[in-house]
């Protein structure tokens, strides 16, 4: 296109010429376009996959991940080494590639809750919100369509990438280990913390929402509430100990019920045993520690969606 | 067609929108006209849905715009030019927003290069002069050939051609059966442009006026001058179709009197007057009379209601609004400031939610 029409017809909207008869209709009616919760995706997920920040974040978590389950299957691996020796007793207790994944979902967590915070934040610094508003001015479907392109979009990565870090972990560690992430232990590693990813970066997506500065949506999701909340209940537990009080087993509950602690005790059953787990008894189900993420996210998400609603952007 | 029915708005206590009530009619470009803090982009965002009023209605074709099933097609809005992500491309923002209405990529294509930008759609947005980021704010506006277009300021950062293609742009859009709303600052921009005009001033409709009309109204004879008898001449010549505007303690200017009435009546009071010229009365002077909050005196003199001009833009490059204090004599409750709180301190219309 050589002709720009701003420059070399600057009134070209008046004439009734070319463009204005096609691209102006007077009669609305006669347009087809409809606004759809389906459109509202699309636009959703062009957005996530056209911001640098998802795919830098992206890269990190499952770089950093892969690392850590790296780091797992080489101790697992030092650990064969001991058991099966020519002494060894038994034969190795530690065979199965889902053991690697102990660590895997750390990372990646944190880069998800980014995102899901980015994923906001990005259009209220921008003022892109105000452009997203006018074409969805009820809000709620806009939002709507934005949770659903950071679950999937963090879900699917995490169940990936933890897939091929599993595969590598199964090469690595070689003859003996059983590649188990079809048996229910190893599902339950294997979704259970790509799930833990998945809430991490709803619970993101909705503090972003609440305090809408992306420094402050940050420091709050992953200084206060992945990593500061344990560590302070902690330290009061500390201090009340400290003039003579019986608090930890109150405070040691309160931990369990942080969104960081309790993501662990989704999967971490299969992986030390889950009569370990159970043995000791200020530590949480699989199925408690699954409902502590879903009513964080789900407390996190309602809030976000009651403010969203009525703010003014 | 754009309705509005008693809608206030108030930040805190700051009362931004007051009780503003108008209808914009579709095939004509309307001007909204207002000073700088008259609460013209705050009413536009209203408008998009951005903003929730305090209280009051609005409508967008009859309806709430969250009930429309295509609001691109209802309205397009041109707010901040700068609404848009940076990394993306031209292209890329806009076929982000047509995906949500089943707009197909043609017509993006079609409409960047209507508004020139055809060469620049794959450049990231953040590389944009201000002027082509206003054109593809307007472009992104037209994206659902909207029944109802609004534009602020939308003539910011563009070069002389760009502003001759908008006012094509909304007589065109205008003559095609659509509402078009323009706010500015200034008389000039809408002169040419605008068949009627809305001007609001500390949130509140000053006059809903055709531009014939304003036009016709404007025109009359006028005097300026400097004297130490200033309140003695006003007080002379008060009475209907007369208004003196003052600009600085010695200096008014007198609507409805002409040079030679005053001249004449000096001689015979023995007023002293260091400076006496007629004044052409402009748009852009009637304009500003206007939002100056129109400072009328009643018999005697000694009623005046000072307005805006106190405290607001420059009234003209001669006399900047800045050196001006109001004499305590003519001064007066401020008539577009918020009701005083109510005793007991609490806050009857609530903070933004």
């Amino acid at each position: 296109m050589t002709t720009a029409p701003w420059h070399t017809d600057p009134t070209g909207f008046s004439d009734a010429a070319a463009p204005a008869q096609t691209l102006f209709d007077a009669s609305a009616v006669s347009r087809p376009w409809r606004l759809s919760f389906g459109g509202l995706l699309v636009a959703e997920w062009r957005k996530l996959a056209t911001m640098t920040s998802t795919w830098v974040l992206l890269g990190l978590g499952v770089v950093l991940g892969l690392f850590t389950t790296g780091a797992g299957a080489s101790t697992l691996t030092a650990m064969n080494q001991t058991f099966s020796g020519p002494a060894a007793p038994m034969t190795p207790p530690i065979g199965r590639v889902s053991m690697a994944l102990v660590g895997g979902p750390i990372y990646p967590g944190l880069m998800m809750a980014l995102l899901g915070v980015l994923a906001i934040t990005n259009e209220y610094s921008s003022g892109m919100i105000r452009a997203t508003l006018a074409a969805a001015p009820s809000r709620w479907p806009a939002l709507a369509a934005k949770a659903v392109i950071v679950t999937g979009f963090s879900f699917v990565s995490t169940v990936v990438a933890e897939f091929i870090g599993a595969l590598i972990a199964w090469g690595t560690l070689g003859n003996g280990v059983r590649f188990d992430l079809f048996t229910p232990d190893g599902l339950q590693v294997w979704f259970g913390s790509s799930l833990d990813v998945t809430l991490l970066a709803l619970m993101g997506l909705s503090v972003g929402v609440l305090v809408r500065g992306t420094a402050g949506a940050v420091v709050t999701q992953l200084l206060g509430l992945m990593l500061a909340l344990p560590v302070l209940i902690l330290m009061i537990a500390g201090l009340a100990a400290s003039s003579g009080q019986d608090v930890s087993n109150g405070m040691l509950t309160l931990v369990m019920h942080c969104p960081t602690v309790a993501a662990v005790f989704v999967y971490l059953g299969p992986i030390v045993g889950r009569d370990t787990l159970a043995s000791v008894s200020e530590l949480p189900s699989a199925t408690s520690a699954v409902l502590t993420m879903l009513a964080w996210t789900a407390v996190l998400l309602a809030g976000a969606f009651a403010v969203f609603r009525r703010r003014d952007v | 067609m754009i309705e509005l029915y008693g809608v206030t708005k108030t930040f805190g206590s700051t009362v931004a929108v007051n009780d503003l009530s108008i209808v914009v009619q579709p095939g004509r470009v309307t001007g909204f006209l207002g000073p700088n803090g008259a609460g013209k982009s705050t009413t536009m965002r209203l408008i998009m849905g951005l903003n929730h009023p305090t209280s009051g209605t609005i409508l967008v074709n009859h309806r709430r715009l969250g009930e429309s099933p295509a609001p691109l097609c209802e309205i397009g809005a041109v707010l901040d030019a700068r609404a848009m992500q940076p990394n993306r491309t031209a292209r890329q923002h806009m076929q982000i927003l047509a995906v949500t209405h089943g707009i197909p990529a043609a017509r993006v294509d079609e409409l960047l290069a209507v508004t020139g930008l055809a060469e620049v759609a794959h450049m990231r947005i953040g590389s944009y002069s201000l002027g082509m980021s206003q054109r593809l704010a307007i472009a992104t506006a037209l994206l659902g050939d909207p029944q109802v277009l609004i534009f602020d300021e939308p003539i910011n950062g563009l070069d002389p051609e760009g502003v001759a293609w908008v006012r094509a742009l909304l007589r065109q859009q205008a003559g095609a059966g659509k509402t078009v709303l323009v706010s500015s600052h200034l008389m000039s921009e809408m002169e040419h442009t605008a068949d009627q005009l809305l001007i609001v001033g500390r949130g509140r409709l000053l006059a809903d006026i055709g531009m014939a009309d304003f036009i016709a109204g404007a025109s009359g004879v006028a005097c300026r001058l400097t004297s130490p008898d200033a309140p003695a001449i006003v007080a002379a010549f008060a009475g209907p179709g007369v208004q003196a505007v003052p600009l600085h303690p010695d200096t008014i200017e007198l609507r409805g009197v002409d040079v030679k009435q005053v001249a004449e009546r000096a001689a015979r009071s023995g007023w002293i007057i260091y400076q006496l010229a007629p004044v052409e009365v402009s748009l852009e002077d009637a304009y500003l009379q206007l939002t100056a909050g129109a400072v009328d005196y009643v018999s005697g003199g000694t009623t005046v209601s000072a307005g805006y001009a106190a405290n607001g833009p420059a009234w003209r490059p001669s006399a900047p609004a800045q050196t001006y204090q109001a004499p305590p004599a003519w001064q007066q409750p401020d008539t577009y400031a918020p009701p005083p709180p109510p005793p007991d301190g609490s806050n009857p219309t609530g903070g933004p939610r």
